[in-house]
């Protein structure tokens, strides 16, 4: 009689036991999702920051990359003080997955080739990459005042992906009011606390390193979680963000026109958080320059979804754009992972780094330290390409880049 | 709102969670259901409800007038008042000045923009307000004539006015672009008539017919007249499958509507909620990514196919095909697994609609397996009216070519669809004078496939003249196949492509046909129920493309 009892209940065990390996088996061997396992911790300063001391492993059907974090949670096998030595120039790097080399090697990511081209060109340069996953501008301008400045940055490199604008509105941590940068939260820390708890067990980790279901299911809640999250701070926020006036000048006011409607709220947000980071870069005598990732499409069918004003332009900023470059590569060649998150492929970030060094040299960024106090000036120079040597770099001759579409 | 949307679970949830909360009061039930439809159909464009209510008083009307000769005040004034509501619910007011908002809690009227401004839609309540008014005045007169002549002067005016309003939404752009090339070719300039585009409101084809089958069942008398105008109106617009099918009878559907539903079992809950989840797999899985290897194919073609050259590729053209036939295949029967286990939910039976087409071996018999609830309609109401095979075999021959060339034309006025209505006519025509008309297997296994092979290949030639936007797109990809019969790299890919996403399907339909059954799960082991329900979620969890699309049949 037990036994009979007993039997729909461990037919209902087995069941559950056997769903979770069929399931498990049918990701692995049909249809694999990225693992791409996420440690963060909390800061003193209100936003989220890589676990430090950490080694973990991405594996994608495209990849096996290693990631490695040094004791200030920075990916790089070295550590890095805030102090520079005597003729260092320094990069300080902002930026999200895309920043931080999701998807490719360390030695592949585009914030090391451009250290190693600088470095190949005479300049000893370092990059202090401080990119998080996940994070928008609104996150990298609070990293920039609160550890970036500290390293001393001769250049601010923002990496500006195309959910920034998202992120930014997401994290909630700034908005414009009257036109006015308004910071109204003082922290953004998304399921930090949980995750850097969970983070201690190692069966967690198992999950999260090696385990499909596991990926699959936090993939599924993480994205549903936040078009929820996007979802109410848009219906929350529509009313109160109105035209962006920057402290770090007047942006242009918005212009419907055929070829360039008016910028909407979270195209003014991104441009005013941009704004920001340049005004503190400069009031620190750095320079800075954004980076504009173009958004995958199909293929290596890219799209730029920069804000720029009425007239096409950056709204003053240095905006280095590879998209044109981007557009003469063949499908054959992606740039972009298909298989994984849509973050760039090897190729893609030896393009991006080529782009970034021969603006950098072309526009001798390191070489023209500014005065701290020189506030709201621009240290821009802009020589004659066609006198001032454009270096190595600027010929395209040093990157074994991909043939281009015939 | 589309089955394979976010917003459709959570609207089926609650509708059944008050549906199942109103016990076995059928009555309210049927309000619910009525609701539930104009918020289903709504969500699309609510203006075109007041279509549905239209054609549903029309032969709510009418069909009194048939079945009983006459229709009391009570009902009169009851089809006046649900008239008015719904032009001015769902016609008059502009509901964009209605504002409403959950955070803060508030709702706000701008009433100087509530009243639509639209000349056109007035224009329509003007019209049918008249309408409404001479059926009033016309109503003593009906009555002083004979029963015979009322039934016939009723049918007739049915007929005629829902014919009237799907010619006008369905054929108008057809008539007015034919009649402006025509103009244009005579006189050299383009006429300054038709400026009007009639936007088609989704699922008129599917509904007039099943309003139109009431009438005609309750002219030869096989049915008695509803009586309750929210029980037809609820029949009417049943959303499962209000939109795309299948075309129910009021034999079979609305007595349903007028009983308390029977209890569902366990088991009941378990093929509606299978047939739901293998409606998604074809249509999400199988539909959708045939649609992408369809449309790689066609695509180049679809515009300014003159200019383009024959691809040396017959081969992936060919697959391309075969992609197709999946793909509408996949689609429309998706559609009716989703809306016949929905309704099974509800407790309602729908009528089969599919029945392994693509396993048929002749003409007669691939139209007794597609689209069933729409060729025996065809059947009932039009080829035996036409006669039928009662006046010897030329006779025969011209009803079947007439009934499937209007099955092209229900599809739309478009060439291709008459394209195809002639070529299914003619292939029945050609089978029955060859002698292989029956439906009937023979003996041998090997003929059978031999001939299911053969037309399976006729009818993809059919989906051809279905798919192809012009007629050099139908000669390119002929002169392709046949005279340019050679792979590529890229048909392996599109081979393996079908294989990858549509084997589970053709394996599947294999048992089923093996088995001789549809419902084929019930008579798996357990374990292998539970091994093909995790592989069927989880092939719609990650095979599914990232656009959704809609169902073609919506636009018919």
């Amino acid at each position: 009689m037990i036994r009979r009892r007993r039997l729909p209940i461990l037919k209902l065990a087995f069941g559950i036991a056997y769903t979770l390996f069929a399931v498990e088996m049918y990701l692995w061997y049909i249809a694999p999702v990225p693992i791409m396992p996420r440690y963060v911790v909390e800061t003193s300063y209100g936003v989220r920051a890589n676990q430090p001391n950490n080694v973990y492993y991405q594996i994608t059907p495209e990849c096996y990359v290693r990631m490695e974090m040094n004791s200030k949670g920075i990916r790089s096998s070295r550590e890095i003080p805030y102090k520079k030595s005597p003729g260092v120039k320094r990069i300080v790097a902002l930026g999200d997955s895309f920043g931080i080399g999701y998807e490719v090697n360390q030695d592949e990511m585009f914030l090391s080739l451009i250290e190693q081209a600088l470095k190949q060109a005479g300049i000893q340069c370092e990059v202090v990459n401080l990119s998080v996953s996940g994070h928008g501008n609104a996150e990298e301008l609070i990293v920039l005042r609160e550890e970036g400045l500290k390293y001393d940055p001769d250049l601010v490199l923002v990496c500006w992906s195309p959910n920034d604008m998202e992120d930014n509105t997401r994290s909630s941590l700034f908005k414009l009011e009257n036109g006015e940068l308004v910071q109204i939260n003082s922290s953004y820390l998304p399921g930090t606390r949980i995750n850097q708890t969970l983070a201690s067990y190692r069966i967690y980790r198992w999950l999260c390193e090696r385990c499909q279901l596991y990926s699959f299911v936090r993939e599924w809640a993480g994205l549903k979680a936040k078009s929820l999250q996007l979802f109410l701070n848009r219906s929350t926020n529509k009313r109160v963000v109105e035209v962006a006036v920057n402290p770090a000048g007047p942006i242009p006011a918005p212009v419907k026109s055929a070829s360039r409607p008016s910028l909407n709220p979270e195209e003014q947000l991104a441009v005013a958080l941009l704004r920001e980071i340049e005004r503190e870069s400069l009031a620190h005598g750095a320079q800075m320059l954004v980076l504009d990732i173009p958004a995958c499409g199909i293929g290596n069918h890219a799209t730029d979804v920069f804000p720029t004003d009425p007239d096409g332009r950056d709204f003053g900023l240095r905006v280095t754009r590879p998209i044109e470059r981007f557009k003469t590569i063949p499908d054959d060649q992606p740039l972009y992972r298909k298989l994984g998150h849509a973050h760039l492929t090897p190729l893609g970030c030896r393009i991006v780094s080529e782009q970034l060094v021969q603006r950098i040299l072309r526009e001798r960024m390191l070489e023209s330290r500014m005065s701290p106090g020189a506030r709201g000036k621009r240290g821009f120079v802009h020589p004659d390409p066609q006198t001032e040597g454009l270096g190595l770099y600027a010929r395209g001759d040093v990157f074994e880049l991909a043939r281009p579409s015939q | 709102m589309l089955f394979n949307s976010y917003e459709f679970p959570i609207f089926f949830t609650i509708v059944f969670c008050l549906y199942r909360l109103l016990g076995d009061r059928y009555r309210l039930q049927n309000l619910l259901l009525l609701l539930a439809a104009a918020v289903f159909y709504g969500w699309w464009d609510l203006r075109f409800l007041y279509l549905i209510v239209l054609s549903t008083a029309l032969d709510y009307s009418t069909g009194l007038l048939i079945g009983r000769g006459s229709m009391p005040w009570k009902q009169r004034l009851a089809v006046t008042v649900w008239l008015a509501f719904a032009a001015v619910a769902f016609l008059a007011i502009h509901w964009g000045a209605v504002d409403f908002s959950l955070r803060p809690l508030r709702l706000s009227v701008d009433w100087l923009s509530l009243w639509t401004t639209d000349r056109a839609i007035w224009l329509a309540i003007g019209f049918s307000g008249i309408v409404v008014l001479l059926a009033h005045l016309a109503y003593p007169l009906m009555l002083r004539l004979d029963d015979a002549s009322r039934r016939r002067v009723a049918l007739t005016l049915a007929i005629v006015a829902n014919l009237g309003l799907l010619g006008f939404f369905k054929y108008f752009n057809f008539f007015a672009d034919t009649f402006s090339q025509l103009w244009q070719s005579v006189f050299g300039v383009p006429p300054d008539l038709f400026t009007v585009r009639i936007i088609l409101p989704v699922g008129i084809s599917f509904y007039t017919f099943q309003s139109m089958a009431y009438t005609i069942d309750l002219y030869r008398k096989k049915l008695e007249p509803s009586e309750n105008l929210l029980e037809y109106a609820a029949y009417v617009s049943f959303f499962p499958q209000l939109v795309a099918g299948p075309i129910e009878r009021p034999a079979h559907l609305l007595s349903q509507f007028q009983r308390p539903r029977p209890q569902i079992d366990s088991q009941g809950v378990s093929d509606a909620l299978w047939l739901i989840v293998w409606g998604l797999f074809k249509k999400m899985v199988v539909a959708d990514n045939m649609a992408v290897l369809a449309n790689d194919a066609f695509g180049p073609f679809d515009g300014l196919a003159s200019q383009a050259s024959v691809p040396s590729d017959g081969i992936r053209l060919l697959f391309a095909l075969y992609a197709f036939a999946l793909q509408i295949y996949g689609d429309f029967s998706g559609y009716t697994d989703i809306a016949r286990g929905t309704a099974k939910l509800l407790g309602f039976e729908l009528m089969l609609n599919f029945n392994l087409p693509y396993f048929a071996i002749s003409p007669s018999d691939f139209w007794r397996r597609w689209h069933i609830s729409l060729s025996t309609w065809l059947r009932d109401y039009l080829y035996i009216s036409l006669g039928g095979n009662r006046f010897g075999p030329l006779l025969t021959y011209r009803n079947l070519f007439l009934t499937m060339l209007l099955g092209g034309l229900w599809h739309g006025a478009a060439w291709p669809f008459i394209f195809w209505g002639v070529y299914h006519g003619t292939l029945l025509i050609v089978y029955r004078l060859v002698g292989l008309g029956g439906e009937e297997r023979h003996r041998s296994l090997w003929i059978n496939i031999l001939m299911g092979l053969v037309m399976f290949h006729l009818t993809c030639l059919g989906w051809l003249l279905f798919r192809a936007q012009n007629m050099t797109t139908v000669r390119i990809f002929l002169e392709s196949i046949f005279f340019h019969f050679h792979g590529s790299p890229e048909s392996w890919k599109v081979l393996g492509q079908i294989m990858f996403h549509g084997w589970f399907l053709i394996a599947f339909q294999l048992v089923q046909l093996a088995t001789g059954t549809l419902n084929v799960m019930p008579k798996f082991h357990w374990f292998l129920r539970l091994n093909i329900w995790i592989f069927v979620i989880m092939e719609l969890l990650r095979q599914t493309p990232q656009t959704s699309r809609e169902f073609i049949y919506f636009a018919f």
